[in-house]
């Protein structure tokens, strides 16, 4: 098959073929290596999979339009997402597929024929592409592919995808499939004869609903609407006719009267004819060869092997997370930087220069800052996962995560959470239920990412004079450690509680894959690394683009006239002294932030802070402190920054002296003194436990579909911080402590 | 005074995307070719 | 390598077992998984090995490996 590009645009009605298969089969490598670099990332409306589809030249004048769909054991949908698949597949009208691709792993052929058996019924052209043939090969499975195409009625290929072989021959058999369509034969699947009234029964009420192109298509939905539709709660699928739902539940209920489990009878009828073309088809040794899998899995999930194993490569992941994308963010941080000292230097002060500075560069700026980390996080997700390991982790600890209610395969992202929360949401993708992808999303940034450390270090050393020690342990230690700890409790408990409350559902049910151990394909690998970048930049990226200009507005405006004037007579005043140049800098570098600290205070986020003032008070924070926190929203490192600004100091970081100086020396209208040791605890545990950070509001936008979820999760987090902080400024008031 | 009209021109329109995100208003992104999903078939009469 | 004929839970079995599907009962959701991995009765099924943690447990089932809860071994008879 040539990967050429199109000679000419394609025809007016381009082929449609849908690609499905288990997931762990290959099937990515073979879309990749039937659509080389052309794939088009898109959404499917409503829900937030993604939807790869690309335009391919199969031969002379026969361009098609593939698209993959999500890697499925069934085709039973229990969620929105499943059943925009089925529904590709099962399609009518101009979009019917004219040919359907389904990968199979070789070496777990009987489970790939499951979902082979479900698709056959549909009637479309089917082609099935028998991957990872070396390793069945290998571990001395022998398929007669011959006999399995005269019984399937589908052209069989063998390949290897991740070595590139056998993709020519299954272009060819693809362009045959479309060009010669051959309908199968519906498979030959056993079913009581009380099944078959039943499925007549339900026929008949979706003919008289719907139109059907074949009447054998009524009998695909029916059977896949008794494994998919929940009797005894909701379930997520939409636009059922409410008359056919009602058939569903009278047939399902009738039959559970009666002792029948219409599941049982439906997948074990499909499984009777996998068995049977199983035993014509496949030849297994009789004793399995031990393989390598076997082989790593007897040290990787032994009992003491597996809690290191998993120990060491969680611990891997973590240093990477955190310490190597640092060059590459100080790379990015320093350009931000020159950029903004360019264009501070070509264009005339002003309101717009200030704008493109502060707002709109350090806007892509917070953007792209976060690039290194998401393509580290997905590239160890990847690499784990198309290794096998990420299964493997899941096994080993899921006994932990289920104890408050998460799926085993949410520790990566909990885990990547205390780096930077953006990536770990991102990465709530790998859990396959959509309300534990909820859940893990909505805890994850209680988990304490690196950007709260600068606030921590901060607080810490100014609060607690140097030297002070709690046992042995310097009191700062003792205090960040404590802050951690409160993460993981909170989050934890989160969890516990979202899970018994706003999202109920089922318990999460571990019935997880454990693929045999293979080598990563790189370039799938890498693209697939991409794709979460750019969606990233793209969809979250913009969000966070446009907050950092509103927050911008909301610190600057509206602006005092007299604080301005004020400022330039001073200016004039010192150019007019003939002190020493660097003296005159100084001066005129105190002029400035005392005038940025006076404007600060006029702004609306200003008025704000001391609008909310007496809210604070309890907590022990005054409105400084509270315009310190709204800024934060932007970044939480931004709460330094902004501190400096509102005490009037320059070029304030975390281990600015002056800055630690005069928050030590700040008091409060009455003289007591503001940063107290209780006043500090106070605002670390708020900063643990409140959400601020507009980009992890906007990537949960982003990957839960809507407002609705981040906003729920601002909100709760808000509640949780406050009152977290309330309680332990009051009682810590009371009992005397640290004042 | 261009510099403030540049101001407001750029921060109106942040405001203006992120009123169209909250509130799904405005232009939609264009739909990629897309099936009939089964359940939005023309119904019998 | 069962020699037994008795019913008992899948999570009683002793692991390097290898024993038959006779009933496959718990929630719904989690059945219709188990039957759709292959977990069907008359289905021969080994246990592998158990987590570092006693759970979940690793079974071999059609030649493939599959892991799930103990909990849920639990609602499988096997003979």
């Amino acid at each position: 098959m040539s990967a050429t590009a199109l000679a000419h645009p394609p025809t007016a009605r381009q082929a449609l073929v849908l690609v499905a298969g288990n997931p762990n089969s290959g099937k990515s490598t073979v879309f990749n290596a039937l659509s080389g670099a052309r794939t088009r990332v898109a959404n499917y409306p409503g829900v937030t999979i993604d939807r790869r589809s690309a335009t391919v030249t199969l031969a002379e004048g026969l361009s098609i339009e593939l698209t993959d769909l999500p890697g499925t054991y069934s085709l039973a949908a229990r969620s929105r997402e499943e059943q925009i698949a089925v529904e590709s597949l099962l399609g009518h009208g101009p979009r019917r597929p004219d040919a359907i691709l389904i990968v199979a792993d070789a070496t777990a052929l009987a489970r790939a024929l499951y979902l082979t058996v479900e698709i056959l019924e549909i009637g479309r052209p089917v082609v099935i592409a028998l991957n990872m043939t070396d390793e069945a090969r290998r571990d001395g499975i022998e398929i007669d592919i011959a006999r399995l195409e005269v019984l399937t009625g589908a052209r069989v290929i063998p390949t290897v995808a991740n070595k590139g072989l056998g993709t020519d021959a299954l272009g060819a058999a693809l362009a045959d499939a479309i060009r010669q369509p051959v309908t199968p034969r519906p498979p030959d699947v056993a079913r009581p004869v009380a099944l078959v009234t039943d499925l007549a029964e339900l026929e008949g009420v979706i003919l008289a609903e719907r139109e059907m192109q074949r009447p054998e298509d009524a009998r695909v939905w029916a059977q896949w609407l008794l494994l998919s539709l929940e009797h005894e709660a909701d379930d997520e699928l939409a636009n059922i006719p409410q008359a056919i739902r009602a058939a569903v539940h009278r047939v399902t209920a009738r039959a559970a009267a009666a002792g029948r489990n219409l599941d049982l009878e439906i997948i074990g009828g499909r499984y009777q004819l996998v068995d049977r073309l199983m035993g014509e088809v496949c030849r297994t040794p009789a004793t399995p060869r031990r393989t390598w899998t076997d082989r790593a899995d007897a040290v990787l999930t032994h009992k003491a092997g597996g809690a290191l194993a998993f120990a060491v490569v969680m611990m891997v992941v973590f240093q990477a997370l955190f310490s190597w994308s640092e060059p590459a963010i100080a790379v990015i941080e320093d350009t931000v930087a020159a950029v903004q000292s360019w264009v501070t230097g070509v264009m005339p002060a002003g309101p717009l220069t200030s704008l493109l500075v502060n707002g709109v560069i350090a806007g892509v700026g917070n953007v792209v800052v976060f690039v290194p980390q998401i393509g580290l996080l997905f590239l160890f997700i990847g690499l784990l996962e198309d290794l096998g390991y990420l299964a493997r982790a899941a096994f080993v600890i899921d006994r932990v995560m289920r104890a408050v209610g998460l799926h085993g395969r949410a520790f990566v992202p909990m885990l990547s959470g205390f780096s930077c929360a953006v990536p770990a949401v991102m990465a709530t993708r790998t859990l396959e239920s959509r309300t534990d992808r909820l859940l893990t999303m909505l805890v994850l940034p209680l988990t304490s990412c690196s950007a709260r450390l600068p606030v921590y270090v901060l607080v810490t050393a100014t609060v607690f004079a140097p030297g002070t020690t709690v046992g042995f342990l310097s009191a700062g230690a003792v205090a960040l450690f404590a802050m951690y700890a409160l993460s993981v409790v909170a989050a934890l408990t989160a969890a516990a509680v979202l899970r018994r409350t706003v999202l109920k559902g089922p318990a999460p049910t571990l019935v997880l894959e454990l693929p045999p151990y293979r080598m990563p394909v790189f370039s799938v690998l890498l693209r697939g690394v991409w794709q979460r970048v750019k969606t990233f930049l793209v969809d979250a990226g913009t969000v966070i683009l446009a907050l950092t200009i509103v927050l911008w507005a909301l610190l600057s405006y509206p602006k005092d006239a007299a604080v301005s004037a004020e400022a330039e007579q001073a200016r004039a005043a010192v150019s007019a002294s003939g002190a020493p140049p660097e003296q005159q800098e100084a001066q005129l570098a105190a002029i400035d932030s005392h005038e940025s600290g006076a404007q600060l205070r006029y702004s609306v986020a200003g008025r704000f802070g001391r609008l909310i003032e007496p809210a604070l008070e309890p907590l022990g924070f005054d409105w400084r402190i509270g315009i310190g926190i709204l800024g934060a929203f932007a970044a939480r490192e931004v709460f330094v920054g902004t501190l400096g600004v509102v005490f009037d100091i320059s070029e304030a970081d975390e281990t600015n002296e002056p800055l630690r100086e005069v928050l030590r020396a700040a008091t409060w209208p009455d003289g007591a003194r503001l940063m107290t040791p209780l006043a500090g605890v106070s605002l670390m545990v708020f900063f643990v436990l409140a959400c601020q950070c507009m980009s992890t509001v906007a990537i949960v936008r982003r990957e839960s579909g809507g407002w609705r979820w981040p906003i729920f999760m601002v909100a709760y987090m808000t509640v949780l911080a406050y009152t977290a902080s309330l309680a332990v400024y009051q009682v810590g008031s009371r009992l005397g402590w640290g004042l | 005074m261009w510099q403030e009209a540049g101001v407001i021109v750029i921060v109106s329109g942040a405001v203006a995307y992120l009123a169209r995100k909250l509130f799904g208003v405005g232009p939609k992104p264009k739909k990629p070719p897309s099936f009939v999903p089964l359940s939005d078939l023309k119904r019998r009469r | 390598m069962s020699a037994t004929s008795t019913r008992r839970p899948l999570a009683r079995v002793p692991v390097g077992s290898t024993v038959i599907v006779s009933k496959v009962s718990g929630t719904r959701p989690v059945v219709r998984r188990l039957l759709e991995m292959g977990l069907v009765p008359g289905t021969p099924v080994t246990v592998q090995r158990e987590a570092p943690l006693g759970d979940p447990v690793e079974l071999r089932v059609r030649n493939y490996a599959l892991s799930i809860r103990r909990a849920d071994a639990q609602k499988i008879e096997v003979e």
